[in-house]
């Protein structure tokens, strides 16, 4: 039986994530699930543009959309900057 | 055009602060941020990143190359064994509240090398390779077996064509012989001074007249050899601190202008007998000191700074600044310096050996008799450098930072929590933050101190960079 005290708390807010950084939201995800444990995102909450995050009250949604924007940036940079790091080191080591 | 990747900060508000692998940094806002992640640059924006470091057309080009040799002079590349901390004896002749290694009675039988252990330091050491090593004598307090001081050191310099001595001593009771033994220009004094004289007493000297002796005895060091061959660390208990202007004062007065401002170690027997520091208040502290120091050096024209905030700075804007071991990029263990234990067990660290003394963890790495564990050094290297660490590899100050394995295994026995639920990542956050903000401060006073701290007549304007 469910615990209807539990799913009474539970909020839902939807962010908008820009579509060039959606190839990098699973991985800002999983990083951002230590820094916020009181959020979860299943599959069916996630839109091509938008994603439902569900809550606990104790969320701060703001602090956490910037956070997830943050991670989404790193995430992609460090994706599309890897070419250039490994032009880096083989151009250090391997010559 | 090709950017290298960039780390980014929030600063608050709509301000970032960016830097890149090879440690080229600049303040930006969050329209930049966009532009930059959304491949919407201008081209004041290429202009700018091509004018600083940030950028580069081909492989092998000139930025490309110059970006590269800045990469490479931040990296800690593993050198042969240069460094090694002795530990003649175990025995002490004082009983402080938070001694971090255990010491033993200054009476205390079978703390001391043997004959048989000298020899073998001395077959360790006659087979480095290179021509230079510096000696690092702890203890205990090592003057109780000066003998073994000088035989080591009379065996270094015949060895090598550099060497250098230093002795890390309470200066509590300093005999004639001993203060020869200091006279000579490649031998220093490591001293403790924490905080004020009655912290001091309350910790370690106990007695009126033991404190009078240890002051007298410094006094002397510092009038015969000067700050540059005598060096006072203060080890705080951040839930007794000392007032910041008293604290700074006191070694201002003793000539000494460079004051490491260091938590009582969490680490050997230190953590039975305190609490778990409070870092708000120690950081207040901290600050609070640095303020005084600004101040000071502007209202008395002198140059005093906080050790380790001073490193860090020269880490931020120099690069290199390897010879620091506790903050290295990698920061390898036993492979240019080790730590031999009174007992002929060698540790990568002095941490390391406090750990293995209160029975925390062992992490000796061989002994004089076995020689060193590959198998075991092997395994503690595995986690020693940042650059693919999942959380430093988005940090901003990742170019200037490293990692610290030993006080991660210290505190939670083990080495892969995120990073920003360990003390080494908050301390250093925190520091280079406060670093960061000093050095885009628009206060001439402080723009005066960073600069003397980095060793410069004054900061110049294209040091900190801001982009808009």
């Amino acid at each position: 039986m469910e615990d209807k005290s539990i799913i009474e708390k539970v909020s839902i807010t939807e962010i908008y994530v820009p579509p060039e950084f959606s190839e990098h939201l699973d991985r800002a995800l999983v990083r951002l699930a230590y820094l916020f444990p009181e959020f979860q995102v299943s599959q069916s909450d996630l839109d091509q543009l938008t994603i439902r995050v569900r809550h606990t009250p104790k969320l701060d949604t703001e602090a956490f959309s910037r956070e997830l924007h943050h991670a989404l940036a790193r995430e992609k940079i460090r994706s599309e900057g890897e070419p250039l790091r490994r032009a880096l080191l083989h151009s250090i080591f391997e010559r | 055009m090709s950017i290298w990747p960039l780390q980014f900060r929030w600063l608050g508000q709509s301000e970032y602060l960016f830097s890149n692998d090879s440690g080229a940094f600049f303040r930006s806002d969050e329209r930049f941020l966009r532009r930059y992640t959304e491949e919407r640059l201008t081209e004041e924006d290429y202009q700018f990143l091509s004018d600083h470091d940030f950028a580069f057309s081909d492989v092998g080009d000139a930025p490309f190359l110059g970006h590269a040799y800045h990469w490479m002079k931040r990296l800690n590349t593993a050198a042969e064994l240069n460094y090694v901390i002795l530990v003649p004896t175990l025995r002490c002749n004082l009983t402080c509240d938070y001694c971090q290694v255990s010491r033993a009675a200054e009476t205390a039988k079978g703390f001391d090398w043997t004959e048989s252990d000298l020899n073998l330091v001395f077959k360790i050491l006659s087979e480095v390779k290179g021509d230079s090593l510096k000696v690092e004598f702890q203890g205990g307090e090592p003057l109780l077996r000066l003998d073994l001081l000088q035989a080591v050191r009379s065996f270094v310099r015949e060895r090598f064509k550099y060497a250098e001595f230093v002795v890390c001593t309470n200066l509590q009771s300093v005999s004639k012989e001993a203060w020869q033994f200091f006279e000579s220009s490649d031998t220093l004094i490591s001293t403790s001074l924490d905080g004020s004289p009655d912290l001091h007493r309350k910790l370690r000297t106990k007695s009126p007249d033991a404190h009078d002796e240890f002051l007298s005895n410094l006094g002397r060091a510092m009038a015969q050899f000067g700050p540059e061959r005598v060096s006072a660390l203060p080890t705080l208990d951040v839930n007794d601190l000392p007032d910041p202007a008293e604290f700074v004062e006191q070694y201002a007065e003793l000539g000494i202008h460079s004051i490491f401002l260091r938590q009582v170690n969490y680490q050997g027997f230190a953590r039975k007998v305190l609490h778990q520091s409070n870092s708000t208040s120690w950081y207040q502290f901290y600050r609070s000191v640095v303020h005084y120091i600004i101040e000071k050096n502007h209202c008395e024209d002198l140059a005093m700074e906080e050790f380790y905030l001073s490193h860090l700075l020269r880490r931020v804007i120099r690069g290199g600044q390897n010879n620091f071991v506790d903050l290295r990029n990698p920061n390898w263990l036993g492979i240019d310096y080790i730590v031999i234990d009174f007992d002929g067990k060698i540790y990568p660290t002095d941490e390391a050996r406090m750990l293995s003394r209160v029975r925390h963890i062992d992490l000796a790495i061989g002994s004089l008799q076995t020689g060193l564990d590959q198998q075991k050094l092997w395994q503690l290297n595995q986690a020693v450098s940042n650059f693919d660490d999942p959380d430093c590899a988005h940090c901003v100050y990742r170019p200037y930072c490293g990692l610290d394995v030993i006080d991660d295994l210290s505190r939670y026995q083990r080495v892969d929590l995120p990073r920003h639920m360990t003390h080494h990542c908050n301390k250093h956050m925190t520091l280079f933050d406060y670093a960061f903000e000093l050095l885009y401060s628009e206060s001439p006073v402080v723009r005066s101190s960073v600069a003397k701290w980095l060793g410069l007549t004054s900061l110049p304007d294209n040091v900190c960079l801001v982009h808009k």
